[in-house]
């Protein structure tokens, strides 16, 4: 009887590995996902000379398709939308910057069994850099 | 006590597992996001032009500009400081280094090993740049820039996962259709 009770015990402690297991992969396909988005995207605005609406939106629509959980209002979208150039000498100001960040919401599975509050346990994950355009003056 | 004492055991493994899993998830996205940069850096290096041979319509590649600019978004790319040494926000642990190899119309392709030249000679399209370390074939019929990213020492906090890990990783931007 002691030790099914030490047993049922560190059964229920060892359940939380597999979970942690399956959320990693889930989140890994996730961030995997948004890195292809976003690549897509810079590419697309590398040839357009800066980040155009449509691609803005193309890039919101395809990220919510991936993240199912989250909303627009939450998807961070810091990009250059004012057309630079391809120049004769490579010049820091003509170059496309962007930021787009996106929240991961659960990190850890069983986060209120280990005692980490809901808020503690989302992230934001984002994609940072810059690409030079391709667009002649 | 024996549940207990196994219990633990198995405990510590799992959260070794844990840890060394979300490691290796990190590390083969880092890989994946060195291609991504490779493949970025190839174009930013073909952009620029000898504009006195593009004018006579060869496509002549103005290195020097092309190595500036690789360079400069390689350090923004990877978080790299001045001698390419990654910044503590980065995720590489020692120095990146590059290749760049341009082949052009001017028929004579230059190598160039963190910037400085290390190897030239004469080719004609079309030619098969093989590279030995990766097995990175391509055929070039066309003016092309190839990069080569070495990125050393990913971050394991596992002992036991060896630390001598080099990721390379290649990628190439021709221009078709002069």
């Amino acid at each position: 009887m002691k030790n099914l009770i030490v047993g049922l015990c560190m059964l229920l402690l060892l359940m939380i590995f597999p979970l942690q297991s399956i959320l990693d992969i889930v989140n890994k396909h996730k961030m995997d996902r948004f890195d292809a988005i976003v690549y897509r995207a810079t590419q697309i605005a590398r040839t357009e000379g800066r980040f155009t609406e449509d691609n803005i939106q193309d890039l919101k629509n395809n990220i919510l398709a991936c993240f199912p959980d989250i909303t627009e209002s939450e998807i961070v979208i810091d990009v250059t939308t004012t057309p630079k150039y391809r120049t004769n000498e490579f010049d820091e100001r003509e170059v496309i910057y962007y930021k787009i960040g996106v929240p991961i919401k659960k990190i850890i599975a069983a986060n209120r069994f280990l005692g980490i509050p809901d808020s503690d346990n989302s992230a934001l994950y984002i994609k940072e850099g810059y690409v030079l355009s391709e667009v002649l003056p | 006590m024996k549940p207990l004492i196994i219990g633990l055991a198995i405990l510590i493994l799992y959260c070794t597992f844990t840890i060394t899993s979300f490691d290796l998830n990190m590390h083969q996205r880092q890989v994946i996001y060195l291609k991504h940069v490779a493949e970025e850096l190839s174009i930013s290096a073909s952009l620029f032009f000898d504009y006195s041979s593009y004018s006579e319509g060869y496509v002549v590649f103005n290195e020097a500009e092309g190595i500036e600019a690789l360079e400069w978004q390689m350090k923004k790319l990877l978080r790299l400081d001045a001698n390419f040494i990654p910044l503590p926000n980065g995720y590489w642990t020692e120095k990146v280094d590059y290749i760049v190899y341009f082949y052009d119309d001017s028929l004579q392709f230059r190598v160039y090993n963190n910037g400085f030249l290390t190897d030239s000679g004469p080719f004609s399209y079309p030619y098969l740049h093989e590279d030995e370390e990766t097995f990175y074939t391509l055929a070039i019929t066309d003016p092309t820039v190839i990069v080569k990213l070495r990125a050393s020492k990913p971050r394991y906090r596992a002992s036991f996962i060896p630390d001598n890990i080099t990721n390379v990783c290649s990628a190439s931007h021709e221009w078709k259709g002069r």
